[in-house]
């Protein structure tokens, strides 16, 4: 008992000491420290990859080797498996659903340890009963349990997604960006919930990426930026400016060398009044030649519904998109390419790459019917732009005939690309182009993107990695919860304006309506 | 509010579809003749047992997400086996029926390996096991057509009726027993629930620590289990088994397969129950004694097949287009159009 | 392994070469590994049959026996290939397109071809359509409708057996004589109609798949539908084709075996689907889509073919086949899924 984390004598709900998780390549989560007490919130907070989720994974027991030592109440518990993690009292609601949507409310609640009467049959009575004291538990009291999950809204289905966490009688629940698909009501609905918990004595670990979410509900944070423990302090000792700097940190010098923006008078690309009912309303932004124009805004604000709707692969309700003069209404993705305009996919391993193909097979994928003749298509024909495309963006090893799946993570991403390079268009809307990848290849994307720019073209870029937003953006529009509210010019953008801003706070030049 | 009860009367309508679809069918009796004599309703709901069964099995793989075809061939097989032993062996009715449906299980346990363990798609397993199926079955036939030979007592006490006021033959009772049983599991036991559960999320499943190969395995099992059985008995209620059972006309595997869609157990698993194809197979069997052509039966039960297809699958369409959406914007959209109109 | 190589090598982003390696070899295997069985097979042939496998009226036999099958692949090869396992609506595409030949004879020889094959097109249309567009469960889907278009072919016919010299007037009879005798035309005297014209198919086909747009195209949706839809490809009319090149494949296949069988029916192609599916997955095609090639599928064919014809040859019965094809089928397939698992997709 020597080891007993004591702190003036009180014992940490979670006492998670030294702990390192290494990926290959990364270590990406660097001996943190991190300790929550009973009845507190606590709050997560740090960019993306700043290593929360790994963090968080490993506590949910996803990860069996990682090293340092985690108490729970006191006592060392070792989380190798999910099974194990759920024993040592850990409740995780994931940020997507892990309903089974065509099943009853009640059987999702109590998955895999339903009530028994006797040796045979399950006890439906008692079932339902346990099962409308956990909805009663998150203030679902008027809803059927009996209902399936598809028949109830998705908020409610999150809802329910918390109490089935609690049905395991966790001491501590871990949630991660419970918010994302909830209206503003239903949040206040979930503060309440989590209230209740608090006062039950239950630990909470809130990830959220909204600043005032953590000033309404956190009682204490700790913040992480690349893999390492910031500082972990009372909310009511800090405010969101000293927040966002912790979160950001030093800015890294010399990264970002200082390009010449060749920004021409000429929009290339405007969207008025552009509108998806439900996804995105009313939004405004111009796009002119030669630019770096970066959409911003918290997850969950619709940056990637606009560039679907743009593409025409989601169709929009209502405005006006005029590219290069004309009235642009796609009404599919290859009419898009055609009129100029490309989309760089954010997931490169579900909607990116065709990983068991070829890397010229990827590159070309999207160029196969300008190059047709007639119906005939000859893919070695193109190899010669293949090869270029791939040797611009150094992919290694410069193999077209490989298959991408054994390419690593950064080289895949180079090879998409590659692809878009090789689509000739001049307008990309990049949506996360360098998420996951090595700092090699985030430096050689960024390098074609500024590249690219300076010959004429623009870029649309999506992308919640801050200081990629500054060090490539000549502008960013924010986006918060559907609409654009605002931009912030080159010289006012920082990493701190731009979080404040998606925020819905601070100071930015309004957007001419 | 006038939509909204249109609404729900749609899906009222499609929940409920196999019950409205037999009480249309059974409306229709009143105009035929010769249709509600009990020896027409004995002779209906015997000869429509056996895609009870088979029905019962597929339904019970469909909703554990998995798709069997080999139903109707374990069926036929285990008929031909029940038959062929009492004759040759001179084996005991009772222990005919058992290795017939043993031989079902059997099977049922190695779909279940293939798919769970060697990770073969169902559908395709299934097709293997068809032709596996089919060629032991010829095998110990020779092709020929078996029959009961000279003992009648248990086709007897099968075409007989169990409770002398209904109209209903053993045969067809001790299926609706067998449904019941079925239900019963798939709803109140935690298997059954399991099963449900592993068809809707095999992801939450694994993750709750439900041992998902098991479940389906079991739903395999008991799918095997009851083609295996309704297929014995099937052989000896009919006095006669061959190869080519069910080949001519309407397919039984076709009929289970419509009464599973109609029924509206889900495609994609999770969702459904045996009682749902257990009416809608009373409804085909009534509809085939309704329009004596096979022709048209065939084009009423494909047409209604097809028709519950495309309500789905544009139901589903549309759903994926809204996918995703943000409650908070629907909310002022809801204003925006309400204050504009 | 992976890690502690990559590990090594800090310098550069190294990826572990042995991985390469392995993805060549099971590429090789995957394009040659079924002419590798056929050469097998054509030793376990000669050895069984003692000698006489060569034969040319074994030879034509099989060719035979393949060329209905193989002209169904020829087709069914891109349904599989653009990830939607198996059409089962090819027996009654077959039977559709050999009704509606046989039914139109009146046409004249060539118009009644063509009728037979715009029957296949139009069956490929409706599944292309529900699938490519309404994202329809491909196997239940065309399931339905095999029901379906067998209903409509027995009510409008009443379920009887179509004979050609009955409908055709008598000025007409020529054309049925004409169609009858497409089955059974030997070029030469040696090699049968039906072998030149599956070749043939084959040969467009490998045109199609290897040489145009749709072919590359269709290996992106085969490999990831939601990729290809964000690589400015139209699934919807990519897929609608590929179901019509196979509504025509099956139609052709209907209309000669129509003519083989000197009638038509509902139950004309009846096991076709299954037959041409274990060619296929013996011929190497992925059934998770966007993998295969047509040169395997021809070798799947003959395999299937020589398969059937060694069975004869060591004397087991038609029935007894049925346990070999299937056992062997299964094997192919755990071989493919397990190949295909080692290559990380699955």
């Amino acid at each position: 008992m020597s080891n007993e984390p004591n702190n003036a004598g009180q014992v940490y709900a979670l006492d998670m000491q030294k702990v390192s998780k290494r990926f290959p390549g990364t270590l990406a989560v660097d001996k943190v420290d991190f300790r929550v007490k009973k009845g507190e919130v606590h709050a997560l907070m740090g960019e993306n990859g700043a290593g929360k989720s790994t963090l968080m994974k490993m506590l949910n027991g996803l990860f069996n080797d990682y090293t340092g030592d985690i108490y729970i109440n006191g006592e060392k518990k070792l989380l190798h498996s999910p099974m194990l993690a759920k024993e040592a009292g850990i409740g995780m609601v994931y940020q997507e659903l892990s309903l089974a949507r065509r099943i009853s409310i009640y059987e999702n609640l109590l998955v895999g340890r339903l009530p028994k009467k006797n040796a045979l049959f399950i006890d439906k009575k008692k079932a339902i009963a346990e099962a409308k004291e956990l909805l009663s538990r998150v203030g679902l009291d008027d809803i059927d349990p009996t209902l399936d999950v598809s028949e109830i809204s998705q908020c409610e289905a999150q809802l329910v997604e918390i109490a089935k966490v609690l049905g395991f009688n966790p001491s501590i629940v871990v949630m991660d960006e419970p918010t994302s698909a909830l209206s503003s009501e239903e949040v206040n609905r979930l503060y309440g919930i989590i209230r209740q918990l608090k006062s039950e004595g239950l630990a909470i670990v809130y990830i959220s990426h909204h600043l005032a979410e953590i000033f309404e509900i956190a009682d204490n944070v700790t913040v992480m930026r690349d893999g390492k423990l910031v500082g972990a302090l009372p909310v009511s000792e800090t405010n969101p400016d000293h927040l966002v700097e912790m979160m950001v940190g030093e800015p890294v010098k010399n990264f970002y060398a200082d390009h010449e923006s060749n920004i021409q008078k000429e929009v290339v690309l405007k969207a008025e009044d552009y509108t998806r009912w439900g996804f995105f309303h009313h939004v405004n932004f111009e796009l002119h030649k030669g630019e770096v124009l970066a959409i911003c805004g918290l997850a969950g604000a619709g940056r990637t519904e606009i560039a679907r709707a743009l593409i025409g692969v989601d169709k929009a309700d209502g405005g006006k998109v005029t590219i290069h003069g004309k009235e642009a209404n796609f009404k599919d993705f290859g009419a898009a390419i055609a009129g100029g305009l490309g989309y760089l996919t954010e997931d490169r391993k579900v909607v990116g790459l065709a990983l068991n193909q070829t890397v010229a097979d990827n590159v070309t994928s999207c160029i196969i019917d300008q190059n047709s003749k007639g119906i005939f298509f000859n893919a070695a024909g193109l190899n010669g732009l293949v090869d270029e495309k791939i040797n611009e963006m150094s992919v290694y090893p410069a193999d077209r005939d490989r298959l991408v799946n054994s390419f690593s993570g950064g080289n895949q991403q180079k090879v998409l690309m590659a692809k878009w390079l090789a689509s000739g268009v001049d307008i990309l809307i990049l949506d996360e182009p360098t998420r996951g990848v090595d700092v090699n290849a985030k430096q050689v994307i960024h390098n074609v993107v500024k590249d690219y720019v300076s010959k004429g073209n623009s870029v649309i870029l999506l992308s919640s990695d801050l200081p990629e937003v500054v060090g490539l953006a000549d502008r960013a529009v924010i986006l918060r919860e559907g609409h654009t509210i605002g931009e912030i010019q080159k010289k006012d953008m920082t990493e701190n304006s731009i979080l404040i801003a998606a925020n819905g706070e601070g100071e930015f030049v309004s957007c001419p309506k | 509010m006038e939509k909204k009860n249109f609404k729900l009367n749609a899906a009222f309508i499609n929940r409920n579809r196999s019950y409205l679809l037999l009480v249309l069918i059974m409306i229709c009796g009143l105009f035929a003749k010769n249709f509600y004599t009990p020896y027409n309703i004995q002779a209906v709901t015997g000869n429509g047992s056996l895609v009870i069964w088979l029905g019962l099995g597929f339904t019970i793989v469909l909703i554990a997400g998995h798709m069997d075809m080999t139903v109707m061939y374990m069926s036929t097989f285990a008929a031909l086996l029940t038959l062929g032993l009492h004759a040759d062996q001179k084996l005991p009715w009772l222990l005919c029926v058992i290795i017939g449906a043993l031989m079902g299980v059997l099977n049922g346990l190695i779909m279940g390996l293939l798919v769970t363990k060697l990770k073969i798609h169902a559908f395709i397993a299934s097709i293997g096991m068809q032709l596996v199926l089919r060629g032991v079955m010829y095998v110990y036939c020779n092709g020929k057509e078996l029959s009961i030979g000279k003992d009648y007592t248990w086709n007897d006490m099968l075409n007989g009726k169990l409770i002398p006021f209904l109209p209903l033959s053993t045969y067809f009772i001790i299926t609706t027993i067998f449904i019941f049983g079925v239900m019963v599991i798939l709803r109140y036991t935690r298997l059954g629930r399991n099963i449900h559960m592993v068809g809707g999320n095999a992801e939450t499943a694994w993750l709750a620590g439900i041992k998902s190969d098991m479940v389906v395995i079991a739903a395999f099992v008991i799918s095997g289990l009851a083609a295996g059985l309704g297929g014995a008995l099937n052989g000896i209620y009919s006095g006669a088994a061959n190869v080519t059972m069910g080949e001519k006309g309407i397919s039984p595997f076709y009929m289970a397969f419509t009464a599973c869609v109609i029924g509206g157990t889900d495609i994609y698993g999770g969702k459904g129950s045996v009682i749902w194809t257990y009416v809608s197979l009373i409804m085909i069997a009534f509809l085939k004694a309704l329009c004596k052509s096979t022709e048209l039966q065939v084009l009423v039960i494909g047409a209604a097949l097809v028709l519950c297809l495309v309500y789905e699958t544009v139901a589903k369409y549309n759903r994926d287009k809204v996918l995703g959406r943000r409650p908070n914007l629907y909310i002022e959209y809801k204003n925006e159009t309400g204050n504009a109109k | 392994m992976s890690e502690v190589k990559k590990n090594e090598n800090t310098t550069a982003p190294k990826v572990d070469t042995r991985k390469t390696e392995i993805n060549k070899f099971t590429l090789l295997f995957n394009k040659l590994g079924i002419w590798i069985i056929v050469v097998l097979l054509i030793v376990v042939g000669l050895i069984v049959s003692g000698g006489q496998f060569f034969g040319k009226s074994n030879i034509q036999s099989i060719l035979e026996a393949v060329a209905l099958v193989g002209m169904v692949c020829a087709g069914l090869f891109y349904v599989t290939y653009s990830g939607n396992m198996t059409d089962m609506s090819v027996p009654i595409t077959m039977a559709f397109g050999g009704v509606m030949a046989v039914q139109c004879i009146n046409f004249g020889f060539v118009g009644a071809i063509v009728v037979g094959l715009l029957a296949g097109a139009l069956i490929g249309v409706i599944n292309g359509f529900m699938i490519g567009k309404m994202r329809a469960n491909a196997i239940i889907w065309t399931l339905a409708v095999n029901l379906l278009i067998s209903g409509v072919i027995r009510v409008v016919w009443q379920g009887k057996m179509l004979y050609a010299e009955d409908i055709a007037r008598e000025d007409m009879q020529d054309s049925a004589n004409l169609f009858y005798s497409i089955s059974r035309t030997y070029i030469g005297g040696v090699i049968s109609l039906m072998a030149i014209v599956m070749l043939v198919m084959f040969f467009i086909s490998w045109i199609i798949h290897t040489k145009t747009g749709f072919g590359q195209k269709l290996k992106i949706i085969g490999t990831n539908y939601e990729v290809a839809k964000f690589s400015g490809i139209n699934c919807t009319r990519q897929l609608m084709i590929a179901y019509v090149i196979n509504g025509l494949c099956s139609a052709t296949a209907g209309i000669f075996y129509a003519a083989l069988r000197k009638c038509a029916s509902y139950e004309n192609g009846t096991g076709y689907d299954f037959d041409a599916l274990t060619a296929i997955l013996l011929g190497g095609v992925s059934l998770n889509g966007g993998k295969g090639s047509i040169a395997g599928t021809i070798g799947g064919v003959l395999a299937y073919g020589m398969l059937n014809n060694i069975l004869s040859w060591v004397g087991l019965g038609t029935y007894s086949k049925y346990l070999v094809q299937g056992i062997v089928f299964l094997f192919i397939v755990w071989l493919n899924t397990y190949s295909n698992r080692k290559l990380g997709k699955a």
